[in-house]
């Protein structure tokens, strides 16, 4: 049978098209993930697979899981669980949502280098930063005003660190916020009656001193084994098992190497 | 990927066979525990997670999706079916005065409190009925459908135990009876509440009394330690009325504000035991009421629309007296009938029917005026002058001999103000006490006008009816007696009480719309029945007999349209299923 030369032209387009498409993988979700873990990877990943491509974007992690229900992402970044209505809207358009934990972001208290303070409860650290204890000599520091140093409202670590450290509590009104991790590191390095929360990665620069809390300090050992209260996992969100170069790339995240990279980056691998 | 996927099922099935919407958070503890002790991968402790968070999901509340600033919510309403039987004596017969009527009423009510961060809560209501003191929608023509209105909406915020500040329209904060406020009424505008004894100022326990938990009433607790005490503070500045400041009318051009304070002190004896007493004062700016949504609005229309005065037309009778004298002195004199008008401002009031027909009234009336008389010499009454002869006066002498007045219109003269002359005070209680197992109390309410004078004379327009004010006019009190309450299936409770409202007492835009149809001077009874068959529903059979204080009150407002106190007698009979939800 002679095929119709219009047909054929049509199925070549086709299937060059399936073909490119098949290594396209599409991710959006959470900044925490996507600044500069997720992109990392991805350069990773390509240097492995180099027909892949990425698109990658980092909105925040409500929109990585609605664009996960609406089908434009083959994955989801995500910094928290899924909420009940995001499973709801994804059950009534056939996604099953599947977590995989990726890694896990650590914050630890800091305070100035000259603070004499050795440790904090979990306690104390929610009357300090709701604004309950004011001065550092009611937790054992010299007698002075607590200078409270916190994210700006619009950062995901601003309410993430309420649910962790504040029983959701509002932050005391006298607390600064400021723009990121690398800000309140600085300040605090400057302020003897500072104090603040930084990321694992952060926790190096000069002037700080990490505080224990109930006399566990953050590591990657003390998150792994839950005993630091101050982590939580973030997460790829799949429509069920992942497939495809999605399979490939959350593959390669849990991978030895991927894992490396996230503790390069400042994340504690799960692994 | 399991460590075993029997263990995973098994911990999941578990869990999800705990996990309704109430647990399926709450066991996320148990899964943590179960990641720390090592019976689970953080891997396969998420997918727990995932499983149960989508079994909730499933649920009701699962769907719902909440702000983050919203900490609780709460939906709750009730639906009230009632059959009303009204039957009324007016005091001017007219075919317009429906002396009996009945009817099939319903009443739908929808609330959602809602408590924020940062000692923040709101609320919203939703009710059938546009008036302010009543929202039964009566079902009429045909199958018609019914608008909904917002009963409802404010704003609170409680910065520390004993002091709230709600701003919006809410439900009434006062400590009071229907015989002042009628319970369907939620005032709006600002209310602070200051809880004495939430200061720590010692002597009694903090946790009674005050403001509910989302801040919308103020209602009596619990009694939690004896002996104890409560004082609380209520102030609240209401927008009564709003009118467009660019009117030409000066009551018309200010709007009306109401300001409220009450201090509310209780007194517990014992757990079953307490007094409550709680003193208050009312008054209200001035300005005219317009558009109020009432079962019976007192709005006085008829100063608002005409806002004249009457006029009244005096029509003397005179003669025109000529004198003419003769060459000779001999004077002849002719008197001419005549008469003069004159208009004056006048404060006659309308007859009993509200129309002003003319009144007559006719004073030293002398006979012959039919026609002209010609008087000469000494018949005339004047002496033979010849001085003044070939002379000629004319002269207009006024006899008196009748007037008649009459008005020139139909409405009533305007008034000085509808609500300046309210200053009320106010003083309910109640001792509550337990007889066997039944919660009861005997209460009572008072309310004086201090301005009961001007009211009744300025903006009832009875100062020249059928009697004088008296004192009793500005008064109005109530007693009654309460067994039993319903609050779960199977209790009862009894309610009686007697009230006697003076015509000049209270407002009647906000006393009670169904005792007496909520008209003023009146006094009667007041009994009703209450039955909790089930959980949800109360049952109620409510009898209301009135009869009015004074009888002939007729004239000004009391029985002149917005009337105010219309009827001799008016008995209602209510029979209601509640159903709440």
């Amino acid at each position: 049978m002679k095929l119709h030369p219009l047909l054929t032209t049509a199925a070549v387009f086709t299937l060059a098209v399936s073909q490119l498409h098949a290594g396209r993988l599409v991710i959006k979700g959470s900044d925490t993930l996507g600044a500069k873990l997720v992109p990392q990877l991805a350069e990773a990943y390509k240097a492995q697979s180099p027909g892949t491509s990425f698109e990658i974007a980092a909105e925040g992690s409500t929109t990585g899981i609605a664009a996960l229900i609406d089908g434009t992402a083959q994955i989801g970044m995500s910094s928290r669980r899924a909420k009940a209505t995001e499973m709801s809207a994804a059950g009534a358009k056939g996604i099953a949502m599947k977590p995989t934990v990726v890694a896990f972001d650590a914050m630890g208290v800091i305070v100035n280098a000259n603070n004499p303070i050795t440790g904090l409860t979990k306690k104390q650290v929610e009357q300090i930063f709701t604004g309950d204890i004011t001065d550092w000599s009611a937790v054992g520091g010299k007698p002075g005003k607590i200078s409270i140093y916190t994210r700006n409202t619009s950062s995901g670590t601003y309410s993430d660190w309420k649910e962790l450290a504040m029983k959701k509590r509002d932050y005391a009104p006298s607390s600064q916020k400021m723009a990121g991790h690398e800000q309140i590191a600085a300040e605090v390095g400057k302020n003897p009656a500072g104090i603040g929360y930084v990321g694992l990665a952060y926790m190096k620069a000069g002037g700080l001193k990490i505080v224990p809390i109930d006399g566990v300090a953050p590591s990657a050992a003390t998150v792994k084994n839950k005993s630091f209260p101050y982590a939580r996992p973030t997460f790829y969100y799949t429509n069920g098992d992942p497939s495809g170069e999605a399979k490939g790339f959350v593959d390669f995240t849990l991978s030895q190497k991927g894992q490396a990279i996230c503790s390069q980056v400042g994340f504690v691998p799960v692994k | 990927m399991f460590k075993t996927p029997i263990l995973k099922l098994a911990v999941a099935a578990t869990l999800l066979t705990a996990a309704t919407a109430a647990h399926a958070q709450d066991s996320g503890a148990l899964v943590d525990k179960l990641v720390k002790k090592g019976v689970l991968t953080d891997q396969e402790a998420e997918e727990v997670r995932a499983d149960m968070m989508r079994d909730f999901s499933q649920t009701s509340a699962g769907k719902l999706n909440l702000t983050s600033s919203v900490t609780e919510l709460k939906i709750y309403g009730d639906f009230r079916f009632r059959y009303q039987y009204d039957d009324r004596e007016a005091q001017i017969a007219s075919p317009n005065n429906v002396s009996q009527r009945s009817r099939w009423r319903f009443r739908l009510r929808l609330n959602a409190d809602i408590q924020l961060t940062e000692n923040f809560f709101a609320g919203v209501g939703l009710e059938t009925g546009i008036s302010a003191d009543s929202g039964n929608q009566t079902y009429d023509n045909g199958f018609d459908d019914y608008n909904i209105y917002i009963s409802k909406a404010y704003l609170g915020w409680k910065p520390t135990e004993w002091f709230t500040v709600v701003l919006g329209k809410q439900k009434n904060p006062f400590y009071t009876t229907d015989l002042v406020w009628d319970p369907d009424i939620n005032p709006q505008g600002a209310v602070e509440t200051i809880a004495f004894h939430k200061m720590n100022l010692g002597g009694g326990g903090a946790s009674a009394g005050g403001y509910s938990k989302d801040g919308t009433a103020y209602a009596s607790s619990e009694v939690v330690s004896v002996p104890n005490w409560e004082l609380t503070l209520v102030a609240g500045q209401f927008i009564f009325d709003d009118n467009n400041e660019f009117n030409s009318v000066s009551t018309l051009g200010t709007d009306a504000y109401m300001f409220v304070q009450q201090l509310i002190g209780t007194y517990k004896f014992n757990s079953n035991t307490s007094v409550t007493v709680a003193p208050g004062f009312m008054t209200y700016t001035a300005a005219a009421l317009t558009g109020l949504q009432n079962e019976n609005p007192f709005t006085d229309v008829g100063a608002i629309n005409s806002g004249t005065t009457a006029v009244a037309t005096t029509t003397t009778d005179a003669f025109i007296e000529q004198v003419t004298y003769s060459a000779a002195g001999v004077p002849t004199l002719v008197r001419t009938p005549t008469t003069i008008t004159t208009a004056t401002a006048t404060t006659l009031r309308p007859n009993a029917t509200g129309t002003s027909q003319p009144q007559t009234v006719t004073t030293n009336q002398v006979a012959n005026r039919s026609g002209q008389q010609t008087l000469v010499g000494a018949a005339s009454g004047l002496a033979t002058d010849p001085s003044r002869a070939g002379t000629q006066t004319t002269t207009t002498v006024q006899t008196a001999s009748s007037t008649t007045i009459t008005t020139n219109n139909t409405t009533l003269p305007a008034s000085t103000g509808n609500t300046n002359q309210q200053h009320i005070i106010t003083a309910p209680g109640d001792i509550s006490f337990k007889i066997g197992s039944l919660k009861s109390k005997f209460y009572w309410d008072f309310a004086y006008n201090l301005s009961g004078e001007d009211r009744y004379n300025e903006v009832y327009q009875l100062g020249s009816s059928a009697r004088e004010y008296d004192d009793r006019d500005a008064l109005a009190w109530l007693v009654g007696f309460q067994v039993g309450e319903t609050k779960k299936k199977g209790d009862w409770a009894v309610y009686l009480n007697y009230r006697e409202t003076g015509i000049a007492s209270v407002d009647p835009n906000l006393n009670d719309s169904d005792f007496a149809l909520g008209e003023l001077n009146t006094r009667g009874f007041k009994l009703s029945l209450a039955w909790q068959p089930f959980e949800s529903v109360v049952l109620n059979l409510t009898g209301m007999t009135a009869w009015n204080i004074e009888k002939n009150l007729i004239g000004g407002r009391a029985t002149n349209s917005p009337a105010i106190a219309q009827d001799n007698a008016a008995n209602v009979i209510q029979v209601d299923v509640n159903v709440k939800f």
